[in-house]
Formats: C-alpha cells, structure tokens, sequence
C-alpha cells in the first residue's frame, strides 16, 4: 500500500508543476522609489487641541489668579463670517414629472458649467400643492439628476442628494424642479434658495 | 495513514496554496492592465477615471493637494503613449501623466492628484 502513497506524491507534484507558474515566482512588480512618484496623505488632518479655546479675548489683568469665583465674560461673539454664496443651476421639471430628456437644453446648458472633478449636492423639489406624493417625487428628482450626471461621468462620490418637498409653496424653494449647488471644499452648511426668485404667488 | 505520509500530505499541500497566497493584490495599483484608452478619452484626467474605475481610489483636486491639480488633470494625453502593453495601474497612470507633473499617491485614503514637478517661483 505503500506503493501507492508514493505515486499520488508524484502525481500531485508533477500536476502542481504543470499547472502553475513557478512556484516560488517573484511577486508582481511594484514602484516604490520612481521620481515621479510621491505618497504623501492628501486628506488634510485636524489640529489636535487640548483645550478650549477662549470665546473672547482676555484682558490679562483680569486673569490675574484669584480665590474667587470667576466672572462670566460677557463679551461680543466672534462674527461669523459669511459664506460665499454660489448661486445654484437649475433644472425645470413638469409637473408631476421626474423625468427630462438627457438632451433637454437646460439640462445640457447646465452640465457645461458644472467641474467633472467638483463636489456637488443635488435637491429634488416638490413644494407645489398640487403635486401627489411629493416625497417620492422630490427624492426622484434628486436621484434622476444625479444620474444622468453619472452618465455624463461625474463619479458617483463627488454628488450627494436630498430632497426638499410640503404640502404648500415655499419661499426659500422652488416649487418644484431641482438645484445642484456646488460645493466648496471647505463647504459645512449651503444655503437653499434664492428667496427673490421664487416668491410665492400672492 | 502513517505519519510520513501525513507529513508529505501536508507538505504537499502547503506547496500548492503558496502561489496562490503570492498572487494576492493588495493594493489596486499594482494591478495588471493591458493599457488602451477609448477614444473619447482626452484629458489625464479623463484617463485617471478610466484607469482607476475598477479600483478603490478616487481624484482628488481638493486641499492639501496641490491647487494646480485641475490644471495637470485638464491636460491633453502626453504622446506616445504604450498602447497595448500590459502596465500596472500605477505604471499606466505615469504613462498618461505628462512629465512636467508628478503623481501623488495617498494608499492610506485611496485618493491619486497631481503636482507640479518643479514648485514654481513664489509658490511656497
């Protein structure tokens, strides 16, 4: 029975030389040292703080060690500054609809100024009262937007969505249609609407 | 089975999953490709997206990469370019990267932009 084990060793090693490359092959090739090669992080990092800083500016004298309690500093707030608005492109949707053709003119007008390599946030609308199921409608808006600037080969990564929609018209939105606001890249909050453009019917 | 020939039975089959341990990709960019580009492709840029498509990492244009990366990413393909070899990614995105621009890879987030080989007079 011997026998036996020995010509399956054979086989197997025989077969394992056929079938394969060499077994010890070198290992894909890599660059690690090429001049025009640079690995550095490109996700800039968070200073890292220890404490918090001051509201206010403090008066050095006041901060003389006491005994007793502190005083609450009242003092003026740092302005926020104001964010540099970008108007938003919009695309016009029918009513009830969610569809354009690809080859609509808006639409093409719009997706020549957009940056293929820039971030954008695409809001589907749907504040008109006359419209039915107006979650779903908005949502699809901002999907279908967002897809045909897939197509036109905007990485999926690069848009985000939302959708904006009530029972009744408002001021800061359209009625219905959606915007695609670009977003900057230090960009934490946008600002919806252009209030003077979609005025409400009085 | 006496314990030679479990010995053997073992030492056989560690013979066999070695290449097939070998062979694992670790990281996307080292990936083979036979290097072809659509003939819509213009732009580096354009062949970035293509060439990184299958893989994990992304373009970045956005802080700390360089604010010149939109610049190298709109440039025309270099010429010639190695149609039909079989490059790595990495290999294929030198390719297509004009000499005057430098890669720069960052493996930890999977993100690829571009910068100027020679920092420019007054840029910091």
């Amino acid at each position: 029975m011997t026998h036996v084990w020995w010509w399956l060793f054979i086989m197997g090693w025989l077969t394992m030389g056929c079938s394969h490359t060499p077994t010890f092959a070198d290992p894909i090739h890599s660059i690690t040292d090429h001049p025009r090669i640079r690995y550095e992080s490109l996700v800039s990092s968070e200073p890292v703080v220890d404490s918090c800083p001051p509201l206010a500016p403090t008066d050095p004298v006041a901060q003389a060690p006491t005994n007793a309690e502190p005083d609450v500093l009242v003092s003026e707030a740092t302005a926020a500054r104001p964010l540099p608005f970008t108007k938003p492109f919009f695309v016009a949707f029918q009513k009830e609809e969610w569809h354009i053709p690809p080859d609509h003119a808006n639409w093409s007008a719009v997706l020549q100024q957009l940056d293929p390599l820039g971030h954008y946030l695409v809001v589907g609308y749907s504040h008109d009262g006359g419209e039915q199921e107006q979650a779903i409608l908005a949502q699809r808006r901002a999907e279908y937007i967002a897809s045909l600037m897939h197509q036109a080969g905007f990485p999926l990564n690069q848009i985000h969505r939302m959708a904006s929609w009530s029972p009744q018209r408002e001021t800061f939105a359209p009625p219905l249609g959606a915007q695609i606001f670009s977003l900057g890249p230090e960009a934490t909050e946008i600002r919806l609407g252009v209030a003077d453009t979609f005025e409400p019917p009085s | 089975m006496t314990l030679f020939t479990r010995i053997i039975f073992i030492l056989v089959m560690s013979l066999w999953a070695y290449p097939l341990t070998g062979w694992a990709i670790t990281d996307p960019l080292n990936a083979q490709v036979r290097f072809s580009l659509p003939e819509s492709v213009e732009t580096v840029g354009q062949a970035f997206v293509y060439f990184l498509a299958p893989s994990q990492y992304h373009i970045t244009t956005l802080p700390p990469a360089s604010p010149k990366a939109k610049e190298g990413l709109r440039a025309t393909l270099p010429f010639p370019l190695p149609i039909q070899k079989v490059l790595t990614v990495k290999e294929a995105l030198l390719a297509v990267t004009p000499e005057a621009w430098v890669l720069v890879i960052d493996r930890e987030n999977k993100l690829i932009s571009l910068t100027p080989s020679q920092p420019q007079q007054g840029q910091e």
